[in-house]
């Protein structure tokens, strides 16, 4: 029974967990476009409280969606999309478009204390499209980033 | 009273630092040519926010973490194409003219079939306050503008890093 309980009750949490607004539109809007079809991740929303409870490695919250399709969408009207519904001080950190139909763009908004940051990915290819949300609490990050020797360089070389 | 307006006008337009001058780094023509391209854009709240990943007990993290946190932003532009000779590579004139005076050439390296490679630095006295990398290769184009005070001889550091090419390493 408890372990019913237990069930029931995380998956409500998966449900009635507040969703980023701007986050949610975008996916939306993706969605809406021509020739791409949101895909279904199972589980995906007990993940997602799970990882809120722990927090790992500083990342306090992440939205994953993913969509099949769209290999005939525009770069640029995709690009403008994703800048109109991300919501207010997000900067385009880096955007890479390639005439094989693959783009990435990263935006990202400090928190105004400089405590957190989101950042939003959006990559596309011939066949899907990855759009992610993750906030992360920078001290935490650093910390645990400080504890690998040389761990940002690294990263930041990729 | 007019003349003073303009006095007070051109006292501010001298004002302005150096550092704050805007590079144009867009070029639509080649974005339209170009197999791929790459825009890094970091403005000064964002170097701040990476700059605390950098740990204070390496040397090399210190010295990188110390540069970012008092740089204004870090542009970088890089276009690759598909074949050689599909861009003009007197962009890279058309970049230079945009520099003022305060902009002296550090390094020069010209090829005729491999990269030519041109670092400006924006000097006010003695002080390195901004960078300009401009990179030509036969098949990519790329340009680096770090704004901002820089310790010149700890730029090596941020080779590698931030969309900044490994020059030193480049042949």
């Amino acid at each position: 029974m408890n372990k019913r309980l237990l069930i029931a009750a995380a998956l409500c949490l998966a449900i009635t967990q507040p969703t980023y607004a701007g986050f949610a539109e975008l996916a939306r809007a993706v969605d809406a476009q021509r020739g791409v079809s949101r895909v279904w991740i199972p589980f995906l929303g007990i993940a997602r409280v799970a990882v809120r409870m722990i927090e790992p490695e500083g990342i306090r919250d992440f939205q994953l969606v993913t969509f099949e399709g769209g290999e005939n969408l525009d770069p640029r009207e995709l690009q403008q999309l994703v800048r109109s519904k991300i919501g207010a001080g997000f900067m385009p950190i880096v955007q890479v478009r390639s005439k094989r139909s693959e783009w990435s763009f990263v935006f990202a908004k400090p928190s105004a204390d400089g405590k957190n940051f989101e950042v939003i990915v959006f990559a596309h290819d011939k066949e899907d499209t990855v759009l992610v949300r993750v906030e992360i609490d920078s001290d935490v990050l650093a910390r645990e980033l400080g504890n690998d020797a040389r761990g940002v360089i690294r990263i930041a070389r990729r | 009273m007019r003349k003073l307006v303009i006095v007070l006008a051109l006292t501010l337009a001298a004002a302005i630092p150096a550092s704050a001058q805007q590079i144009n780094m867009n070029f639509p023509e080649l974005e339209a040519r170009a197999e791929e391209v790459v825009d890094i854009t970091l403005d000064a709240q964002m170097l701040r926010m990476a700059s605390k990943f950098f740990s204070g007990r390496d040397a090399d993290e210190r010295a990188v973490r110390d540069m970012i946190s008092g740089l204004h932003g870090i542009y970088v532009r890089s276009y690759e194409f598909a074949k050689e000779g599909e861009y003009d590579r007197k962009i890279a004139e058309r970049l230079k003219a945009q520099l003022g005076p305060t902009w002296k050439p550090l390094v020069t390296v010209r090829s005729k079939k491999k990269e030519n490679v041109n670092i400006y630095a924006n000097m006010v006295g003695d002080r390195v306050t901004g960078l300009v990398i401009i990179s030509a290769e036969p098949r990519e184009f790329t340009v680096v503008n770090i704004n901002g005070p820089i310790d010149i001889e700890r730029l090596s550091q941020l080779e590698g890093q931030f969309g900044i090419p490994e020059l030193s390493k480049e042949k």
